[in-house]
């Protein structure tokens, strides 16, 4: 993709958006792919009608930094991709759209099966 | 000592087209603090998106009832960004129409439901009477009047005949004089304007930080709007966005009813500018790589990432729906306000909630 | 909004009281699909492009099986046949309880060259 800008921890993730904030930046989403071992996160700010997408790989376990003092509607983004992969981020609570009794369970990594359910078709 | 009330605004109410619960407190009538919950419509779309990639149009339409054109064009926009073609230039002039087509609907039919939330419900029927021209129209075009089938990969599944041409002409003159005299009965309004103006405002700097999109940013004096990246025919059109002060209820309305013209404006000067080609063409590809897609549907920004690993199964689809980001104002608009203009200003973002909870 | 009022009391209402008056419908509406069994080939190609899965073939008993209550009149079977053995009609279905497979017979290859000679 154009534009594509890889870091590799951290503090450098927070550095960068920093910057693109300030140069008048808003935060469009906020995505997750599963690559099997790691989870990429994908962060993709629009300045001025041009897309720049963050990339950072984080492990499954240990807890992840929130960017919800830098920018401010971030924190939907943040308790989706809490929820549908399990990864735990600062301060957020995890619960958005699953109903209660499907809580924790994942759905969108790709070990989690998902059973089908016809109803007499 | 005050006492606080907490009111439940629920998923079931009559003002809401679409379930949300929203948790009120009130001292004295005011509202001093709001929390909401969403996930009451969610089907798992994007774990079953994860299939044949010709197949998933059709799903992707099937996501939202009023906005569902526009899902399959952006959808089909990142698939061809990643294999590297484009539409042939008279499929884009269609698309063009049928996007604008379902803004009309989408805005008449949110109009609609404004007045009915005010008291006004001879505003409602006059307004979706005007609305079955929009319909009729749809259903010669494309055979249904909502989820079309019009797109597929490279282009348009159905063309548009001289015949069809000639129809959408006058549908749209009709349509054009029902709505002058239905504005001018609606801005001259005693009661509209006594509920409307000065309730609800969103400043101009809480829209930028909270990167609020669509109609809702632009009423707040943000000029934002994604039509100018120029995508599909829009390169080839002439027209700039609106942009209103104020960022009360009463100009969320008066911007809607201003871009029905646009709309109608813009149906006419791509009847007039496209010429005769083909429309779609038709082969199997292999979609490995991604790419980011985003358009602007009625109601702000949708975005779309695919990522492809070279089967026809896709591995990764992404959607990031308008009123997902325009959801968190609520907490801001809402504060200070009396309880009996509650419902009139949550829906007034106009929200979509199987956008939403997909 | 006075002399609108008053106009609106000489017109008549702009409903339509289906099923007792009908709409005019365009020649090309989606209602249902027709399988012509003369040409069918039981080739597979309508049944991997299916969106709903509404279709399967049945190669050892010579049968089509499908299902009306599935179909969404997408119209992608029509335009993959290679013989041209489907079509999309403009008569819209009719409601009922049934929801099971409808099984389609397909003629086998040497009666249809029987037929032909």
């Amino acid at each position: 993709m154009k534009n594509d800008i890889k870091v590799t921890d951290t503090q450098d993730l927070i550095s960068r958006l920093r910057e693109l904030a300030s140069k008048g930046g808003r935060l469009s989403a906020i995505t997750g792919v599963d690559l099997g071992e790691r989870i990429e996160v994908i962060y993709s700010v629009d300045v001025a009608y041009t897309l720049y997408n963050v990339r950072i790989e984080i492990d499954l376990e240990g807890e992840h930094v929130s960017v919800n003092d830098i920018f401010a509607n971030a924190w939907m983004p943040e308790n989706e991709l809490s929820e549908m992969f399990g990864v735990k981020i600062q301060g957020v609570a995890g619960r958005l759209l699953l109903a209660p009794e499907d809580e924790g369970k994942a759905p969108l990594r790709k070990a989690t099966r998902i059973e089908v359910l016809r109803g007499g078709f | 000592m005050q006492i606080t009330t907490t009111v439940p605004f629920g998923p079931q109410h009559p003002i809401l087209p679409e379930p949300v619960h929203v948790k009120c407190e009130l001292e004295e009538e005011k509202v001093v603090s709001v929390s909401f919950e969403v996930g009451y419509a969610h089907r798992g779309m994007e774990k079953a998106l994860e299939t044949d990639y010709m197949k998933g149009i059709y799903l992707s339409e099937r996501i939202c009832g009023i906005c569902s054109n526009i899902h399959t064009t952006t959808y089909v926009n990142a698939i061809e960004k990643i294999i590297g073609i484009e539409a042939h230039k008279r499929a884009k002039y269609i698309r063009t129409i049928m996007a604008e087509l379902e803004r009309l609907h989408s805005h008449l039919l949110w109009l609609g439901h404004a007045g009915e939330a005010v008291g006004f419900e001879n505003l409602f029927m006059r307004l979706w009477d005007a609305r079955e021209i929009v319909m009729d129209t749809l259903e010669f075009i494309s055979g249904n009047r909502v989820q079309y089938a019009m797109n597929t990969i490279g282009g348009v599944r159905r063309d548009i005949t001289p015949k069809k041409e000639k129809m959408i002409e006058d549908h749209m003159n009709r349509l054009e004089e029902k709505m002058i005299e239905i504005k001018r009965d609606m801005l001259t309004d005693y009661l509209l304007k006594r509920r409307t103006a000065g309730v609800g405002v969103l400043k101009k700097e809480d829209a930028v930080r909270l990167g609020t999109v669509g109609p809702n940013a632009r009423a707040s004096g943000v000029p934002w709007d994604l039509r100018m990246t120029r995508y599909e025919a829009y390169e080839y059109i002439n027209f700039r966005p609106i942009v209103l002060e104020g960022g009360d209820n009463l100009s969320r309305v008066i911007i809607r009813v201003e871009e029905s013209f646009q709309a109608i404006d813009i149906i006419r000067q791509c009847l007039n500018q496209m010429t005769p080609g083909r429309t779609w063409y038709r082969y199997r590809h292999e979609v490995s790589g991604e790419a980011v897609a985003r358009t602007e549907p009625p109601r702000g920004e949708l975005f779309y990432y695919i990522k492809g690993n070279g089967t026809n199964v896709l591995e990764r689809v992404k959607i990031r729906t308008p009123t997902f980001m325009n959801l968190m104002t609520l907490p801001t608009i809402l504060m200070g306000l009396q309880f009996a203009d509650v419902p009139i200003t949550i829906l007034s973002i106009d929200p979509c909630f199987s956008c939403t909870d997909r | 909004m006075l002399k609108y009022t008053i106009k609106n009391i000489f017109k008549k209402p702009s409903t339509v009281k289906y099923p007792y008056e009908k709409r005019d419908t365009p020649d090309d509406f989606r209602g249902q699909i027709v399988i012509d069994v003369d040409k069918c080939t039981l080739c597979h190609f309508c049944e991997m492009q299916c969106a709903a899965n509404a279709i399967e073939i049945d190669k050892e008993n010579n049968a089509i099986k499908y299902k009306i209550m599935k179909c969404i009149a997408c119209g992608e079977c029509v335009d993959e046949c290679p013989t041209e053995a489907m079509k999309i009609v403009p008569q819209p279905r009719k409601s009922g309880y049934d929801k099971s497979w409808k099984i389609i017979k397909v003629p086998r290859l040497e009666e249809k060259l029987e037929r032909k000679v």
